[in-house]
C-alpha cells in the first residue's frame, strides 16, 4: 500500500478551482481552517479511493449551505429552493469531482467509489486517520473538506487523534 | 449536431449543456443519459454525431460503454468529461478510441479547444 502523495496546499488547490469553477468565484478557501475536519454535519457526502491507497474525501455542511450549493450548481433563480434530491445530488457530484482530484495524485493504480451522501455524524473510525482538511466559504454558505487515510476495515484510530491543525502529522 | 450527455448526476449533465451553450454550440441538439447503459441504448436509438460521458457511473461506467461501442464497430466520436484527469487514465481513454478526455472542473474554453475537432 502507497502513501497518498497529497496535504493541505493540494487540497486547497483543489478545492479553490472546484468551488471557483462551479460555485462561484466569491468562493474562497479560508487560510486557516478548523481545529479538527468536520465531519459530523447536517449533510455529508463522501467517496473512497482503493488500490494503491485506501482513502476517503469527505464534505460536510449545514442545510442552509447545501441548498446554496444546489442552488448554484443547477443555476435556479434568487428565490427557487433546491429540493432534497438536487441536493444530495450537487454535494454527491462535487464529492466525486475533489475526490476525482485526489485520486490523481495516486502513485499507482487506484479506483474511485460512487459517492455517498448522508446526514450527521460519519464514524471517524470508518474513514481511517484524517490527513489534511480545508474549509471554504461563500456568499450564503460553508463547508468542510477533509481526506482521511487507512484501511477502513481494520483502522481503530478515532477522530480526534493525530490532528494538528489543518494536516496531520 | 446531435450530442449523448451521458452522466449519472444531473447537475453535472445540466452543468455540461450550459458549458456547451457558453462555448458556442447552444444550437447542438442535446440528449441526456443517467448511465453507461443508458448512454450505450441512446446511441442505437439517436445515432448520435457526439458523445460526451462520465467515467465513474453505475449500471455501466464510461470506459465500458467505450469499448463496447468499438467492440460493436461504433466509431462515433467519443469524450469523456471526468474528474479523474490523470495521465493513466487519459491514456486508457486514448488506447479505447476516444477523443479526448475533458477533467472537471472545466470551463468553456476546454470544451472549445477539445470538440473543435469534431465541431468542424
Amino acid at each position: 500500500m502507497s502513501d497518498l502523495n497529497i496535504g493541505v496546499e493540494e487540497l486547497e488547490s483543489i478545492t479553490a478551482d472546484v468551488w471557483n469553477t462551479f460555485v462561484g468565484e466569491d468562493a474562497v478557501v479560508l487560510p486557516f481552517p478548523s481545529e479538527r475536519p468536520n465531519h459530523d454535519a447536517d449533510v455529508t457526502a463522501h467517496v473512497r479511493i482503493r488500490g494503491s491507497v485506501a482513502a476517503a474525501v469527505v464534505i460536510a455542511c449545514d442545510t442552509a449551505s447545501a441548498a446554496e450549493l444546489a442552488r448554484r450548481m443547477f443555476d435556479l433563480g434568487p428565490d427557487a429552493e433546491a429540493g432534497a434530491e438536487d441536493v444530495a445530488d450537487a454535494i454527491g457530484e462535487l464529492a466525486n469531482i475533489v475526490g476525482g482530484n485526489v485520486k490523481s495524485l495516486a502513485p499507482d493504480a487506484a479506483s474511485l467509489t460512487l459517492p455517498e451522501v448522508g446526514t450527521g455524524e460519519l464514524p471517524g473510525d470508518s474513514l481511517g486517520v484524517p490527513l489534511c482538511w480545508v474549509d471554504v466559504v461563500w456568499d450564503g454558505g460553508q463547508a468542510g473538506l477533509s481526506i482521511w487515510t487507512g484501511d477502513v476495515n481494520t483502522s481503530s484510530s478515532t477522530v480526534g487523534e493525530s490532528v494538528i491543525g489543518g494536516t496531520a502529522s | 449536431m446531435k450530442v449523448i450527455v451521458a452522466d449519472d448526476s444531473r447537475v453535472m449533465r445540466q452543468i455540461v449543456v450550459r458549458t456547451l451553450r457558453q462555448a458556442g454550440y447552444g444550437d447542438w441538439d442535446i440528449v441526456e443519459a443517467e448511465d453507461g447503459a443508458d448512454g450505450l441504448a441512446k446511441v442505437k436509438a439517436e445515432n448520435p454525431d457526439l458523445v460526451l460521458s462520465d467515467w465513474n457511473m453505475p449500471n455501466m461506467t464510461g470506459i465500458e460503454f467505450l469499448q463496447t461501442l468499438r467492440a460493436s464497430g461504433n466509431g462515433v466520436p467519443f469524450c469523456f468529461v471526468t474528474s479523474e484527469g490523470s495521465d493513466e487514465m487519459r491514456a486508457m481513454a486514448a488506447n479505447s478510441g476516444a477523443l479526448g478526455l475533458i477533467a472537471k472542473p472545466f470551463g468553456p474554453e476546454t470544451f472549445t479547444e477539445v470538440l473543435s475537432l469534431v465541431a468542424s
